[in-house]
């Protein structure tokens, strides 16, 4: 199977990506993808198959897999078996994202450190 | 007795729509809780509109009919507005309704013009034929002050005190007036009058009389001398009057500028501070892009840390067996020379043949658990190998530590803008409200300069009130003197000892309305003093305070135990001193009603809070207060109260002009 060159996060997670930057936190969309990525990790690996994921669409903002470079050793780390490292990337950046909104809406903005822990 | 059973208002100020307020028909307290800008200065303004079609605020009468309209209510298109207050006075319903409509054919109100003002009262379900007579039986407006009063201007009753300000003499005609002294002055003008009628009799019948038309000549003369000074002396007044109520405007603008100079002040050192701190705030988000940007490697770390340590445990059982092996093959090695040489290379002597055959039977033994590792774990090792080295390079130094410092400055931070700008809004608007502030300081001098151009005119009408006054009091001692000799001389007429006689009686009636008033005004005193002393000493928690002491202006002074007057009082002992003088004046009021104060705690610590709380149902039999949260503790309102406290409401704020008037 190919990988991919360049992605788009769906709507719904790129609207938690700009209110992660709208806080001011987070110098850009790439900041706050990461971090949700690592959040995605963190919280939901071993439970959460990044490999049968289904992003529900493609209207949120466009991204250069260049732009994520740093994330792909660690996919390949974390997931030896793959040869698609930026699909994953790409799963389990929707998939953080998705799931910190999940917390935004709950209780309103968290404090990033609270995220970490 | 007058109460006001509720208040309806409708789409006016920041209350949107239609809402009640319900006082009930008893006696006792209720209060209204607000914060700043919640509304509770309106609602006060609210019963003074109603009674009166005026709207105060502050020192300014607010005169823009489109400032009044809900905010809200006018996007909706509504721009009607109306209050109706329900009262209760002697046994009978008054229905007050003020409104303000817009007038017919016109779509979109933009200045006063295009509205109509209505006023309707209904006394026990009827229209009485002069409402405005009607209301000002009951409340007249000059007396209000007593009735309706902002907490913040309490400070002015301190003027009292002090002679002859402008602001001490308005608040003195109206404490006569509410007290009842006007029935008296007016009484005494009137026979005055009337004396002044019989002296004309009496001067022509006088002229008819041989005996005494010289003296009647003279006394004409000396009258018309009289009626001229009088007039003068009327002049004089009117200036001294009209000289005042200038010195008071100035006098008040200048506090007002003084004040204006204090918030514009207060808005730049806010200004400033907010701008610091608005720094700070981006240089910690700076800080904390800064940190965002790699903490992920962070997160990630927690859980790669985690897999690190199952790599390197099964990693280390694959060693571990890997090297046993390596050990046993070096073994097996050495044992399968010592068979091929029959040698020992260790011990460097020959071996047996039946030492041989033995480790023969050795080497063709199944390997066990030193057989090694397979091809697949060996495979497998060497992955692992390589994932651990991976690991290893991916794990960060950083924490969330500087994280959590900076998010935790920036959310007290932020914070602290919220509230300054908060602040900075309430000032601004107050600023607002002056209008323009770009000349302050022009306005400032010219107004110091009417100051005392005002000051000078009082004086000099001073002078010329008591030097007119000199010279009616001697043309007063002529025509006395001369209406003496009439008397005399003209015994013998009958006409002119009637006339003679009405001017005595009448004389006699207008001194005993002028000895009146002054015994009058002495009992009124004696029982103010008694009963404002008697609110004071429940109020105050100082004990060396014992009573209150008062002047010809109705001004209170504290008296210290040891009979000596405080000559510097504090300012919240000030405020003591004038909530004393209002209960005061209620008790000895011939007009009752209720007291609706707003704010009137500003200055008090907690003990004279709660003394005044609980003095409050003394000072009058419907009370209405107006608080912010925390100006008085709510338990300890409601202990103090018990049974007296009828409701309490709270004004909440759901918008910048939405404020709903909610029971508690």
């Amino acid at each position: 199977m190919n990988d991919i060159t360049n992605f788009r996060l769906s709507k719904a997670a790129n609207d938690v990506a700009d209110r992660l930057v709208a806080t001011g936190k987070f110098d850009h969309g790439t900041s706050a993808a990461k971090f949700a990525f690592a959040y995605a990790v963190k919280n939901f690996y071993g439970k959460f198959d990044p490999a049968t994921y289904a992003v529900s669409d493609s209207n949120g903002s466009n991204y250069s897999v260049g732009s994520f470079d740093d994330l792909a050793p660690y996919v390949k780390v974390l997931y030896p078996d793959t040869d698609t490292p930026y699909i994953y990337v790409r799963a389990l950046i929707v998939f953080g994202l998705i799931e910190i909104g999940k917390v935004i809406d709950a209780g309103g903005m968290p404090k990033i450190y609270l995220l970490c822990e | 007795m007058l109460k006001f059973t509720s208040m309806t208002i409708n789409n006016f100020g920041p209350y949107e729509g239609e809402q009640t307020i319900d006082f009930g028909d008893g006696d006792g307290v209720t209060l209204i809780w607000g914060d700043n800008g919640h509304g509770k200065t309106t609602l006060l303004n609210l019963f003074r509109y109603a009674l009166f079609g005026r709207f105060q605020y502050r020192h300014e009468t607010v005169d823009d009919i489109l400032k009044l309209v809900n905010r809200e209510g006018m996007k909706a298109g509504k721009y009607d507005f109306k209050v109706l207050l329900k009262m209760l006075h002697d046994g009978k319903r008054y229905e007050l309704t003020r409104q303000y409509s817009v007038r017919p054919g016109v779509s979109v109100p933009t200045r006063n013009d295009d509205y109509v003002q209505d006023v309707f009262l209904k006394v026990d379900g009827h229209f009485p034929p002069n409402k405005e007579h009607e209301l000002a039986m009951i409340m007249p407006e000059e007396v209000s002050r007593f009735f309706l009063f902002d907490g913040e201007l309490l400070q002015e009753y301190e003027e009292l005190v002090k002679d002859e300000t402008s602001v001490g003499d308005k608040i003195k005609k109206s404490i006569e007036s509410i007290l009842g002294v006007p029935i008296l002055t007016n009484a005494a003008g009137d026979t005055n009058f009337v004396l002044g009628e019989y002296r004309k009799e009496q001067t022509k019948a006088a002229q008819a009389n041989k005996q005494t038309e010289k003296y009647a000549a003279q006394i004409e003369s000396e009258a018309a001398k009289k009626e001229e000074q009088t007039k003068e002396l009327e002049r004089l007044q009117t200036a001294y009057d009209e000289a005042q109520d200038l010195r008071a405007k100035f006098e008040d603008e200048g506090k007002q500028n003084e004040h204006l100079r204090e918030l514009i002040q207060n808005m730049e050192h806010l200004e400033s501070d907010i701008a610091a701190k608005e720094a700070t705030r981006d240089g910690l988000l700076q800080s904390i892009v800064v940190a965002t940007r790699d903490v992920w490697r962070y997160v990630i770390g927690k859980r790669t840390t985690e897999i690190l340590a199952d790599v390197k445990s099964e990693l280390s059982t694959l060693q571990e067996r890997h090297n046993t092996h390596e050990s046993a093959t070096r073994l097996m090695s050495y044992i399968q020379h010592i068979v091929d040489t029959h040698h020992c290379e260790c011990c460097n002597q020959d071996v047996d043949e039946a030492h041989v055959s033995a480790l023969k039977k050795r080497l063709d033994e199944e390997p066990g658990e030193f057989g090694g590792l397979s091809v697949e774990e060996k495979e497998r090792m060497k992955h692992l190998q390589i994932r651990q080295a991976s690991l290893e390079s991916m794990s960060s130094a950083s924490d969330t530590q500087v994280l959590k410092i900076y998010e935790d400055q920036l959310a007290d931070l932020l914070v602290q803008i919220d509230d300054a700008k908060g602040q900075l809004k309430d000032l601004r608007d107050e600023i607002s409200r002056y209008g323009n502030v770009s000349d302050l300081t022009a306005a400032a001098k010219e107004n110091a300069q009417n100051l005392a151009k005002c000051y000078a005119k009082i004086e000099n009408l001073k002078e010329g009130i008591q030097a007119t006054k000199d010279k009616i009091k001697e043309a007063d001692i002529a025509l006395a003197s001369l209406e003496e000799k009439v008397r005399k001389a003209g015994t013998s007429d009958a006409d002119l000892n009637l006339a003679v006689k009405k001017v005595e009686i009448c004389a006699a009636l207008h001194q005993l309305f002028t000895d009146g008033i002054a015994a009058y005004r002495d009992k009124l005193k004696t029982e103010v003093e008694r009963d404002a002393t008697e609110l004071f000493c429940n109020i105050s928690s100082d004990s060396d305070y014992t009573a209150l002491k008062i002047n010809d202006n109705y001004g209170l002074s504290i008296q210290h135990r040891s009979g000596e007057i405080i000559p510097f009082r504090s300012a919240g002992f000030e405020h003591i001193v004038a909530l004393s003088l209002i209960g005061a004046l209620h008790k000895n009021a011939p007009l009752s009603g209720p007291i609706i104060m707003d704010s009137p705690f500003g200055r008090l610590d907690p003990t004279h809070k709660k003394n005044i709380t609980k003095a409050l149902p003394l000072m009058s039999d419907q009370i209405i207060l107006l608080a912010y949260t925390d100006e008085i503790d709510a338990q300890t309102a409601r202990q103090v109260l018990g049974n007296t406290l009828k409701k309490e409401y709270r004004l909440r704020k759901y918008g910048s002009f939405h404020t709903a008037i909610e029971l508690q």
